[in-house]
């Protein structure tokens, strides 16, 4: 017994032993990167910012430390600059190698840095970048695909736009975060990319994502598939009614308002329909928000509440109608809506 | 004797081989994350419209001192649309007083939403201008009513709880809620790192320097810490069985906890039972869910440096996780809860919630053996021996993970110091615990049996910092 327990502790030793001695490594080599880090980042940040400048150029980095850490100062950058100014950066990194760099780094075997290759493609996101772009849409790793995908999105031709509707698809239910990023680049850049998806030429999902995408960016052009997106199942009407408001579509107060009443919908996606009319603030919608104050969904009565004061004048005086109600929670809701 | 030496000795291994697998999940977790997460994707998630807004609801409790810096903070954080909600949970100091003047508040009407349970409300505040701030100053009813009237005058999709006393890095919430973003369907609730400001310099409600505390009190809860947030949730969040998000600073999705029922109030660890309640509605209803510890947003809060006031926390938390485990028998060993109810859950009560008395009754019958002359000394050093070490074996890798998860504020100069201190708390500071628990669990036991607890002012600890909500003790 004695002999077995000092076994397990001679074990017990050696194990702490083995996981200090990675600690220390672990603590080493962030040590050593943090010293790398305060030495080169100075020279990297005024390099940069000289360039952006006017200098003609930079000093050619001295090692493979000052490399990296010149990229990462570089692509933190390009991510926050646009125009001329973004243009000239990324030309910069292509002319240092970084392009080349990160296309070969593509055919890597480890995923971080096929990984870390594509964002790197993706920031920088030049004409250069788009063989490597479009090698990585068919990429194994779901996170080497979308961020070339995204990247795509933003600078490809029809051929890449291709590609990136098929990888948005294919990736819709494993990695929603960054199909969003995608469909979010598509609108952005090639509005008239959404079309197809929200006329259901993909799944729900990428549907949804599209008329989530074409709110967020107030793409007008849009605003008629929204529309037809108002029939279709709760989420994806109340993602369209969130769009219409955030676009501003007064043709859609009529179907807004349909939707508002319809107590056979749920009180999520009419709350979503209410909101949208007093984010349009047509004062048509008043005669359909008015009965909607004395609904028994709280959530819906307040929200009518607060959509007929974006109405205006006819607004606020069905508001000062229903602060005489004779129901208490009415009376209470249009006095706190008026008093704010 | 006999027999409570084989049952110390299954103990011992069953504490072994769960606190062993979740390390080397904790340590995959790490690996895995940093293999995804890139700064390049947080700057453009805080641009994106498709960033989820997030209401911080802060409540607080005679916070006077410190509320305005808190809220000025927060406002200030890097995230896209975010707004702060005050609650004043009763307060009899100048709390109030001190936001209204600091923000030029002005009291305002809002319909009382009928969604969760709290107590009256006594006025609510709201700027003049276009500041995203709103004070609710409500009657006393504790922190998880607090939090429930916060969740309820919400107006985002998630919603994340900071204690007053609590400081945020400024990335910290961006970090936080990048779950929700990448998983918007599944993510539930997320928590992030809290570490202890004492000893750490800070200006205006922001940490500018880390240092490790000078108090040793603080210290040992600095290893505890480590040991609990990077050994042991990093791990559970791995098989998605984590159990506790921090009252201190924690991500949720505002619809869900309103369905689950929002916090049960009169609870002492209402953290801790809303994480075990999301999980238990979740797999009920059939949802898929998944609840993430992320392993490097960081909030600062204030340990106590007093042994009466870490006494009372320490009471509070290990009564907290006794209830929360009672409250959701039904869960244990229940094949249909997954990884929560087949391991998360038993380890939690084996070990938590028992692991106090195991260990008294082993200092007892140790001392007693002796006495009698009926100990072998060699196997009883043995037997000390490897418990020692293993609490060292589990600091040494939760240190590993920590170092290998990138941070804001590093302390490469102290690592000696934590060391010297994972040796030193087996030196009375565990005992002392471990007999603080044991005693609470006794006195509770005798004086209200194990019905529901009336909650006694033990909310917020008297000491500022003290945390307002926490954790569980930290697995050891």
């Amino acid at each position: 017994m004695t002999i077995a327990l000092a076994g397990v502790v001679g074990g017990m030793a050696l194990l702490l032993a083995c996981l200090s001695g990675a600690d220390a490594r672990i603590r080493r080599r962030a040590a050593e990167a943090e010293r790398l880090r305060r030495r080169y980042l100075p020279r990297a940040e005024q390099g940069i910012a000289g360039y952006l400048a006017g200098s003609p150029d930079l000093p050619a980095p001295s090692g493979a430390a000052e490399r990296a850490l010149l990229l990462a100062v570089g692509l933190e950058a390009l991510a926050d600059l646009r125009g001329s100014e973004r243009q000239r950066l990324a030309g910069l990194l292509e002319r240092l190698g970084y392009v080349a760099e990160a296309t070969a780094a593509l055919r890597s075997r480890q995923a971080a840095a096929r990984r870390r290759a594509a964002e790197c493609l993706a920031v920088i996101a030049t004409p250069a970048t788009l063989p490597g772009l479009m090698a990585g849409v068919a990429d194994g790793d779901v996170l080497v695909r979308c961020a070339c995908a995204r990247a795509l999105a933003e600078i490809g031709g029809d051929d890449a736009l291709r590609a990136v509707t098929a990888t948005a698809e294919r990736d819709a239910a494993r990695a929603p975060g960054q199909v969003a990023a995608i469909v979010l680049a598509l609108g952005s850049s090639h509005p008239a990319a959404l079309a197809p998806l929200l006329a259901g030429a993909s799944g729900p999902r990428l549907r949804a994502l599209a008329a989530e995408v074409a709110g967020a960016l107030r793409l007008a052009q849009h605003a008629g598939s929204l529309r037809s997106l108002l029939g279709a199942e709760d989420h994806l009407a109340a993602v369209a009614a969130g769009g219409l408001g955030a676009i501003g579509d007064i043709d859609a107060v009529g179907d807004l308002a349909a939707l508002a009443a319809d107590d056979r919908r749920s009180p999520a996606v009419r709350v979503a329909a209410v909101t949208a009319l007093g984010a349009i603030g047509d004062a048509s919608a008043v005669p359909c928000l008015e009965p909607l104050l004395r609904a028994p969904d709280w959530s819906l009565r307040t929200a009518a509440g607060y959509a007929l004061a974006g109405l205006s004048e006819p607004g606020r005086a069905a508001l000062r109608r229903a602060a005489g109600s004779e129901r208490k929670e009415i009376r209470d809701l249009a006095g706190a809506v008026l008093g704010s | 004797m006999i027999a409570y030496t084989w049952f110390a000795a299954c103990f011992l291994v069953a504490f072994v081989v769960v606190n062993t697998g979740v390390l080397a999940l904790a340590a995959a977790e790490v690996r895995r994350y940093l293999a995804r997460a890139s700064a390049s994707g947080l700057r453009r998630m805080l641009r994106s419209p498709l960033t989820p807004a997030v209401s911080i609801i802060v409540p607080a409790h005679n916070e006077a001192a410190g509320i305005a810096d808190s809220v000025r903070s927060l406002l200030a954080l890097d995230y896209r649309l975010l707004e702060v909600i005050v609650v004043s949970d009763g307060s009899t100091d100048d709390t109030v007083g001190c936001l209204v003047r600091a923000f030029d508040l002005r009291p305002v009407l809002r319909p009382n939403p009928p969604f969760l349970e709290y107590a009256p409300i006594r006025a609510i505040y709201a700027p003049r201008g276009t500041l995203r701030l709103l004070v609710v100053d409500k009657e006393n009813g504790g922190k998880a009513d607090a939090l429930n009237a916060g969740i309820a005058f919400a107006s985002f999709p998630l919603y994340c709880t900071v204690d007053a006393d609590s400081m945020l890095e400024q990335d910290a919430l961006a970090k936080t809620v990048r779950p929700f973003v990448e998983d918007p369907e599944r993510t539930v609730a997320t928590g992030g790192m809290i570490r202890i400001a004492n000893g750490c310099r800070v200006e205006r409600g922001r940490v500018v320097e880390a240092r490790l505390p000078r108090s040793r009190l603080a210290m040992f809860q600095v290893v505890e810490y480590v040991r609990g947030f990077f050994g042991t949730r990093t791990g559970w969040s791995a098989i998605n069985a984590l159990l506790i998000v921090s009252g201190a600073f924690g991500v949720f999705r505002r619809d869900v906890v309103i369905e689950a029922g929002g916090y049960r109030s009169g609870s002492l660890g209402e953290d801790f039972e809303l994480v075990v309640r999301l999980h238990r509605f979740c797999r009920k209803a059939g949802r898929p869910y998944r609840i993430v510890y992320v392993p490097d947003p960081v909030c600062w809060t204030e340990a106590p440096e007093e042994a009466r006031f870490l006494k009372r926390q320490r009471r509070r938390w290990y009564l907290g996780c006794v209830e929360t485990i009672l409250i959701h028998r039904a869960m244990l060993l229940n094949p249909r809860y997954g990884a929560v109810g087949l391991v998360a859950l038993p380890a939690m009560a084996l070990f938590e919630a028992l692991g106090p008395l195991v260990e008294i009754a082993g200092y007892v019958i140790a001392a007693a053996a002796a006495a009698l002359g009926a100990i072998s000394w060699p196997a009883f050093a043995l037997f000390l021996a490897i418990c020692v070490l293993y609490g060292q074996v589990l600091t040494a890798g939760a240190l590993a993970v920590e170092d290998a998860t990138p941070r804001q504020h590093p302390f490469w100069e102290d690592p000696r110091r934590l060391r010297r201190y994972a040796w030193l708390e087996n030196l009375g500071f565990r005992q002392r615990q471990q007999l603080w628990r044991a005693a609470s669990l006794v006195q509770f036991a005798r004086k209200r049996g194990w019905g529901p607890m009336e909650r006694k002012g033990l909310s917020r600890p008297a000491v500022a910092g003290a945390g307002a909500g926490g954790d569980p003790p930290a697995p050891r």
